[in-house]
């Protein structure tokens, strides 16, 4: 069992695959109670154009990544405001036109020699120390701004229409929530993978969810499942050789398949000690 | 059956005051030409069809509309110099009600411009919360889910929002739509007694003959003001055809009009 942490990437994976799934599991519960659950996807794919463009014009690769996805989130944002314009369909033109410009470019310019399968499923193996500390400097300050927003960010997911009768600046929540967004699906980006982080944002709080009726539990439940998750799912990328993301997302479905069925039971034995129910 | 007089205050400055209001939302005229006087006290009834800027006339109230001629007074002062302590409830149908949270945090939301800095909700906050849903009779249920409510709760929750701060003034949007005939008195009961705790109401509602004709002041709305006083004077074929742009037909009993709203049925829908 402890045999993988003899390997000095094994551990620097490991920490920041707990990691990145307890932060996608925080940040992932306003995804889901926003009924978003559409834009970590498209947010990977779009930070992905914005990854391939960093590394092209030489920037470095978080900065330019997570500027990217902000100005993507904003986007999406600003267009889904229009009345004829729909949220998914915001993300779908503007998140598949960014991936599309990062693939194009990728073929276009014949000296790119990074892993595009890294990219899109994730890698173990890529995880540098300068990595690690982005992850954790990234958990750091999003948990500082989503304390600091407790009350703002509840009050825009629960009523964004009432929150800015109240005096909310949903206008500046939306930026800063777009802003965590990003950085989180960056940090996230070479453990999980383009294709799979869609799914570590989604799964835990939707888990959580089913088990609580209480804000603050889901928050408390979907970071531990994110967490345990990312730990267990590594272990499974290093043991039957898969790519991380996988594992991980498999993992987090697994959880999902066995809490649905908790939930049904529950629901039936409610059901037959009161009818009425 | 409610009072038709509301209470009278003796304060000289109207709560509300539009001179000459022109509103718009990105950029298109919503309301025209407004001039309206709302005394402390009043319970009014705004009417209208969809669209014709009930909403609107809340919202520029609250000063989240655009407002490029015309002036708007609260309490005798220019809006953009003091803005009092304003109430809002929303439509029920606006909220997901489905949402993890409890009745007490929901209620906690309406003092979030206090201690703006303190990322929780402060004790004196927690207080206020306390007696507000105290007096609205949902004191029992404050740790249950918004969910398991019933109906008259849930407005009872929205409304103990709009008034922990204490405000003078409650902008309603159209809170019966969507209730049963029970929960819809239970409702109007309870705004009849906020009332007469000197709290003025500006209620937006799309029920004529339920609501409106029970409030001692009704305002019709298309646009601009088409009639503004007592329902028995206000709720005339003429005016409510003008208003809704649909032929209506009006009866009284027991000295309260009644509105048919389609008197002669849809076309083409016979027995």
């Amino acid at each position: 069992m402890f045999l993988p942490f003899e390997y000095d990437f094994f551990v620097r994976a490991i920490i920041a695959g707990t990691l990145v799934g307890a932060l996608c599991g925080l940040i992932g519960v306003y995804v889901v109670l926003r009924r978003m659950a559409y834009i970590g996807h498209g947010l990977a794919h779009s930070i992905f154009g914005g990854a391939v463009v960093s590394y092209i014009i030489s920037i470095n690769f978080f900065i330019g990544a997570s500027l990217w996805g902000f100005l993507s989130a904003m986007l999406i944002t600003f267009t889904s405001r229009k009345k004829n314009i729909s949220t998914d369909s915001s993300i779908g033109i503007i998140t598949t036109a960014s991936f599309a410009l990062g693939v194009a470019l990728i073929s276009r310019y014949s000296g790119f020699t990074r892993s595009f399968d890294a990219a899109l499923f994730g890698n173990i193996l890529g995880i540098s120390a300068l990595e690690l500390y982005s992850v954790i400097f990234v958990v750091i300050s999003v948990s500082i701004v989503v304390t600091l927003c407790y009350k703002y960010l509840l009050f825009t997911t629960f009523d964004p229409e009432s929150s800015e009768y109240y005096g909310v600046h949903t206008g500046l929540l939306d930026g800063i929530f777009s802003l965590i967004l990003a950085a989180t699906v960056v940090v996230s980006l070479q453990i999980l993978g383009v294709t799979m982080i869609a799914a570590t944002i989604v799964i835990p709080p939707v888990i959580a969810r089913m088990l609580t009726n209480d804000f603050n539990k889901m928050m408390i439940i979907s970071v531990l499942t994110g967490a345990f998750c990312g730990l267990v799912g590594l272990y499974i990328s290093f043991y039957l050789d898969v790519s991380s993301g996988p594992a991980v997302v498999l993992f987090s479905s697994f959880l999902f398949i066995l809490s649905l069925i908790y939930s049904a039971i529950k629901e039936r034995l409610l059901f037959k000690s009161d009818p009425h129910l | 059956m409610l009072h038709e007089e509301p209470h009278k205050y003796t304060d000289n400055n109207p709560i509300v005051r539009f001179v000459d209001v022109t509103s718009t939302i990105s950029g298109k005229i919503v309301l025209e030409k407004i001039d309206l006087s709302i005394t402390r006290g009043d319970f009014v009834g705004l009417l209208g069809p969809s669209g014709s800027g009930k909403t609107t006339l809340l919202r520029t109230i609250m000063g989240l509309t655009n407002v490029p001629s015309g002036k708007i007074f609260m309490s005798g002062e220019a809006i953009d110099a003091a803005r009092p302590t304003i109430g809002y409830m929303p439509q029920m149908s606006s909220i997901n009600w489905n949402f993890p949270i409890t009745v007490e945090q929901t209620v906690l939301m309406g003092t979030i411009s206090k201690n703006k800095l303190y990322p929780w909700f402060s004790k004196n906050a927690k207080k206020a919360a306390f007696e507000i849903m105290e007096r609205m009779g949902i004191i029992d249920v404050r740790s249950n889910h918004v969910s398991e409510l019933s109906g008259g709760q849930k407005q009872r929750v929205l409304l103990s929002r709009s008034l922990i701060n204490k405000p003078h003034l409650l902008l309603l949007d159209e809170p019966t739509t969507g209730i049963d005939i029970k929960t819809r008195d239970e409702v109007m009961h309870l705004l009849h007694e906020v009332n007469h705790q000197d709290v003025t109401i500006i209620m937006a509602t799309h029920e004529i003959n339920a609501v409106a004709a029970h409030l001692p002041r009704v305002i019709c709305l298309n646009k601009n003001i088409i009639a503004d006083g007592a329902p028995k004077d206000v709720f005339t074929v003429d005016i409510l055809t003008e208003t809704y742009g649909a032929p209506i037909h009006v009866t009284r009993y027991k000295g309260l009009p009644i509105v048919a709203e389609s008197p002669h049925g849809f076309n083409g829908m016979k027995r």
